[in-house]
């Protein structure tokens, strides 16, 4: 995370003339809608930036829950799965982008997973079958998530037409038709607000013992 | 049939219980099985709340299995992996772990992966795919559904990788087995069918506790069902949700059900999926069986109960009335002995009372009836009927005790006679001595009876000839001293005659007649008594048959008159002739006067005989006068032919026919005739001898002649007896006799006839002493009307000429 933001920061540095994007996303109903993720796809593919550095990212098991619940990252990166419970998880994703399994273990996984597929992970335990998380595979580096008020902020955004997507875990419907075409000039402020529909809040079947978990 | 009250009035109380019990009897039966009924379709309800709580919780357990079994991790994995050869056995075995009888798995597309039921795979569209949609939003879905034509309880759950990679279906199928399982855990034992109703197939059973359905039971149903109307059921929204249910009373199975229809809801509306509860209704009454039992107990029971009471009420009430009714039926016999005993205050006690008294009445009136009709008034003895009453009886028992007994029969002689001259009080006087001398030979055992006026019969039980002659004996001699009436001796002279029974008659009437013929004979025999002789008896042989010969005689002219002259002694010239009447019987030949003449008096024939004698003789006379003869015929008349006030008439009339003179016919009647009813007979007398016949008194001398009668007779002859003349020359005795009675009638100015002439000095002996006429053998035997009209012609009428030749 202290990476993360400091490579933010570096990126700010550097572009000092970028442009800054304020993305929004809202339901139907006009609520904001959290842990979105808004992303931003130059038109030509070409003119994404290299990976110089292998980044990481973390996605904790945690009061046995994924945390964070979705975690977008840029394609190639190595994600930990770092056990913060003390019992043991068995981390597993049965999805296209990235197949894998972290048996039966505890404490800080021993080797980070590298995804290499852009694409959508979806993250189950196979202890705890209501553990849900999601890893988000961009070829982007240009994305962020929304907070509690479903804001975000992208900012370093050299100039460039790009395609502005909106995805979350729940959405609903195809991701494409939300699309937007944005094109960044100099140093300037965009926006780009999203309504969006998410599927329901899927709520696992109490079973004997446990406390209904919701996810 | 029900004519007696008694019947009546019990056959009322029976039909009058038998309808309340009726009545009450289908009251609690109606009532119960309202009430049962009612109870059933409650249970019926409450039942299928139960079966449908029991589907339910088994989707809900087979839904927990599933989501249990499909979290799996190989299971996923090979999923996940597209293994389907690895994905099948898992199903399978998850299938057979939780005894699922089918596990389909269904892509997120909804298409079928795999089936453990079939081969299929990958093309073929999940056709519940509303139940997808149910799964989706809930993570679950459960219905039942047909597939395969076969019935399953159906849960769709997803496979969770965590998130849905793809769906399983776990059917359990609805089986017999299994609906037994749920009857057997419903609190009422229902039946419980499933049925699939197809447009086009008709319908067809998919799970029943039933071993057979009826297509008319079910047909039943489906009209049922129509009857729920269309709205009702398409506004039903979920699965396990049924329409408004209502049991109703069927006709089903053959059998009264309470059944309830439940329609089912399928994921596929083509799939018309009903639930059948039923229960059958005699099931539910069984248990009130032994209510109606006792109830059908206690009402028979009642009921014979009931008969019993009304049996023993209507008896008491008709009791008297049959008492009553059997006493009239008593009284009916002739029992007055036994009185009505009815000891009640009520009307029909005082109506027993009344009839008490009418029956002593009754009995009194009857007893004295009974004895006067028993008794004759004068002497208090037996009368005839009462005799012949004791004469049977005593036939009965000596027919038993094969013994003998008499009859004896004593005729008092010229009672008449003794009545006529010294009066009736006299002879009744008479009569009752002699029942009382009678009464004094008799023994304890006898019976004295008088049967007619002068005749007495004497029954003599255990007495053979000798006993009963010996008896005669005895009353023989009582009669040897006379009786003193009034200062007067009468002499009373019997005959008396004896039949014995058996030899004689076997039956009181003829044992009666006989005694009778026997008396008669007696008359003429020297001892006055006789016991009866069968070859005496020329009555008892032919006396019926004569009866009738003797009118189909007087058609075919069996009859003939023979005619006896008499000779004018004056100057010898025959001018009368007597008409007798003869007989030739076609098989008995000769019947005397003596014995038909009687006869024809006794049958009523005797005045058509009179009447043919006088016509003969009218006509004769006439048939005479034409030749000149110039004869006067004399006819008898018998005792009833006096006591016809027509015959004056009928004589007149017959006269006039031949145109002849009253002094054509002599008119002779005996003295004994007369005294039989001297009123009505001297009144005919009378008129005759107005008219100008001439009467003539025959066989005089020989009744109880009495000279007052004669004088009052008024008759023109008289006749002499002959057996006064028949000795007249040799009895000087007869000779003054006849003298005496020639100059009695002569100085009363009568005429005199001598019958019985036989020889030539009893002729002149009549002639010296001024008789007129004279008749007899000596001058002529009678004749037929041929030898008479010869003998005539011969004589010219005059018997002297005859006599000279």
């Amino acid at each position: 995370m202290m990476r993360l933001v400091l490579m933010v920061l570096l990126l700010i540095s550097s572009f000092v003339d970028a442009a800054t994007l304020k993305g929004s996303v809202m339901g139907k109903d006009g609520k904001p809608i959290a842990n979105a993720v808004i992303s931003l796809m130059p038109v030509n593919k070409d003119h994404l930036p290299a990976v110089d550095v292998i980044p990481e990212a973390n996605m904790d098991q945690w009061q046995k829950q994924y945390v964070p619940y979705d975690l977008p990252v840029r394609l190639g990166t190595n994600v930990h799965f770092p056990n913060r419970d003390d019992i043991k998880h068995h981390v597993y994703s049965f999805s296209p982008a990235k197949r894998f399994e972290l048996k039966l273990y505890s404490g800080v996984s021993t080797k980070p997973v590298l995804f290499d597929k852009p694409g959508v992970v979806v993250l189950g335990c196979n202890i705890h079958d209501w553990m849900l998380g999601y890893i988000y595979v961009l070829e982007t580096p240009y994305y962020s998530k929304t907070d509690e008020k479903g804001q975000l902020q992208i900012m370093g955004l050299p100039d460039d037409d790009y395609i502005v997507s909106v995805w979350h875990p729940r959405l609903r419907g195809d991701t494409k038709k939300h699309d937007q075409a944005l094109s960044v000039k100099g140093e300037m402020l965009v926006s780009a607000d999203f309504t969006i529909k998410l599927k329901r809040e899927r709520r696992k079947r109490k079973l004997p013992g446990f406390e209904e978990e919701a996810y | 049939m029900f004519k007696s009250f008694q019947t009546k009035l019990v056959l009322i109380f029976v039909v009058l219980i038998l309808s309340v019990q009726l009545v009450t009897f289908f009251a609690v039966y109606k009532a119960t099985l309202y009430n049962v009924v009612e109870q059933i379709k409650s249970q019926l309800l409450y039942s299928t709340e139960t079966f449908k709580r029991q589907l339910f919780d088994r989707a809900q357990s087979l839904s927990e299995n599933a989501s249990v079994l499909t979290a799996d991790y190989a299971f996923k994995e090979a999923i996940a992996e597209g293994d389907y050869e690895t994905s099948l056995s898992v199903m399978k075995n998850l299938g057979a772990r939780i005894e699922a009888d089918r596990v389909i798995l269904v892509s997120m597309d909804n298409k079928v992966i795999a089936d453990t039921s079939s081969s299929v795979r990958g093309d073929e569209l999940f056709p519940f795919e509303r139940m997808i949609k149910i799964a989706e939003e809930n993570d679950e879905a459960e219905s039942i559904v047909v597939l395969d034509g076969a019935l399953y309880e159906f849960v769709i759950v997803p496979v969770l990788a965590p998130v849905p990679i793809a769906w399983i279906g776990i059917g359990v199928k609805i089986d017999q087995e299994m609906v037994s399982n749920i009857q057997a855990l419903s609190p009422l034992a229902l039946d419980i069918s499933f049925l699939q109703l197809n447009d086009q197939q008709g319908w067809s059973v998919l799970a029943s506790t039933l071993d057979e359905l009826a297509f008319s039971d079910v047909a039943a149903v489906i009209t049922l069902l129509n009857h729920q109307s269309e709205t009702e059921r398409s506004t039903v929204d979920g699965l396990y949700s049924v329409g408004k249910e209502l049991p109703s009373e069927a006709r089903f199975m053959g059998e009264d059900n309470v059944i309830l229809v439940m329609p089912v809801v399928t994921p596929k509306s083509s799939h018309s999926v009903i639930a059948l509860l039923q229960y059958p209704l005699g099931k539910a009454l069984s248990p009130y069986q032994s209510l109606f039992f006792w109830l059908k107990t206690v009402s028979i029971l009642s009921l014979i109960f009931a008969t019993f009471v009304s049996v023993l009420i209507a008896r008491g009430v008709t009791k008297p009335v049959r008492i009553l009714v059997n006493a009239a039926n008593r009284m009916e016999q002739g029992n007055y002995k036994e009185p009505v005993n009815l000891k009640r205050q009520d009307e029909l006690g005082r109506l027993a009372s009344t009839f008490n008294i009418m029956m002593t009445g009754i009995a009194e009136r009857e007893e004295k009836i009974l004895n006067q009709s028993h008794h004759d008034a004068l002497t208090g003895l037996a009368n005839r009927s009462y005799f012949g009453l004791i004469l049977d009886s005593q036939i009965e028992k000596s027919k038993i005790k094969e013994e003998e007994f008499s009859v004896i029969m004593v005729g008092i002689e010229r009672l008449q006679e003794i009545n006529n001259t010294l009066g009736h009080h006299v002879g009744d006087h008479l009569i009752k001595l002699i029942s009382e001398r009678l009464k004094s030979v008799l023994k304890e055992s006898n019976t004295l009876a008088r049967i007619t006026g002068h005749v007495f019969t004497l029954l003599v039980p255990q007495a053979g000839e000798a006993e009963g002659l010996s008896v005669i004996q005895k009353i023989t001699n009582t009669f040897s001293h006379s009786f003193s009436i009034e200062d007067i001796n009468v002499d009373v002279h019997v005959s008396i005659g004896l039949s014995l029974y058996p030899h004689h008659g076997e039956d009181g009437d003829t044992l009666i007649q006989k005694a009778d013929v026997a008396m008669y004979g007696a008359r003429k025999s020297v001892n006055h008594f006789a016991v009866y002789d069968v070859e005496k008896d020329t009555y008892c042989k032919n006396q019926l048959s004569l009866m009738s010969d003797l009118k189909r005689g007087l058609v075919r002219n069996e009859f003939q008159l023979y005619y006896q002259p008499k000779i004018d002694l004056d100057n010898n010239r025959i001018t009368h002739a007597e008409a007798l009447i003869r007989w030739q019987h076609p098989v008995n030949g000769f019947m005397p006067p003596d014995l038909f003449i009687p006869l024809a008096e006794q049958a009523g024939y005797i005045s058509m005989l009179t009447f043919w004698v006088l016509e003969q003789a009218v006509k004769q006379c006439s048939s005479w006068k034409e030749n000149g003869w110039l004869i006067s015929v004399a006819v008898n008349l018998s005792v009833k032919d006096l006591l016809n006030p027509g015959l004056p008439d009928i004589i007149l009339k017959l006269l006039n026919k031949y145109q002849l003179g009253t002094e054509s016919l002599v008119l002779e009647i005996t003295e004994s005739a007369v005294m039989q009813d001297p009123d009505v007979a001297l009144c005919v007398l009378d008129q005759l001898r107005e008219l100008g016949f001439i009467i003539s008194i025959d066989d005089f001398g020989t009744g109880y002649s009495s000279m007052e009668y004669l004088k009052k007779l008024s008759v023109n002859n008289l006749k002499i007896d002959k057996s006064f003349v028949m000795e007249l020359s040799s009895s000087e005795q007869d000779k003054i006799i006849v003298r005496s009675m020639i100059q009695l009638a002569h100085n009363l100015g009568l005429k005199v006839v001598a019958e019985g002439v036989e020889d030539d000095r009893a002729l002149n002996i009549l002639a010296e002493n001024k008789c007129d006429y004279a008749q007899g053998y000596f001058i002529s035997r009678p004749l037929p009307i041929e030898e008479f009209d010869k003998w005539y012609a011969s004589s010219l009428g005059c018997y002297k000429k005859i006599a000279n030749q």
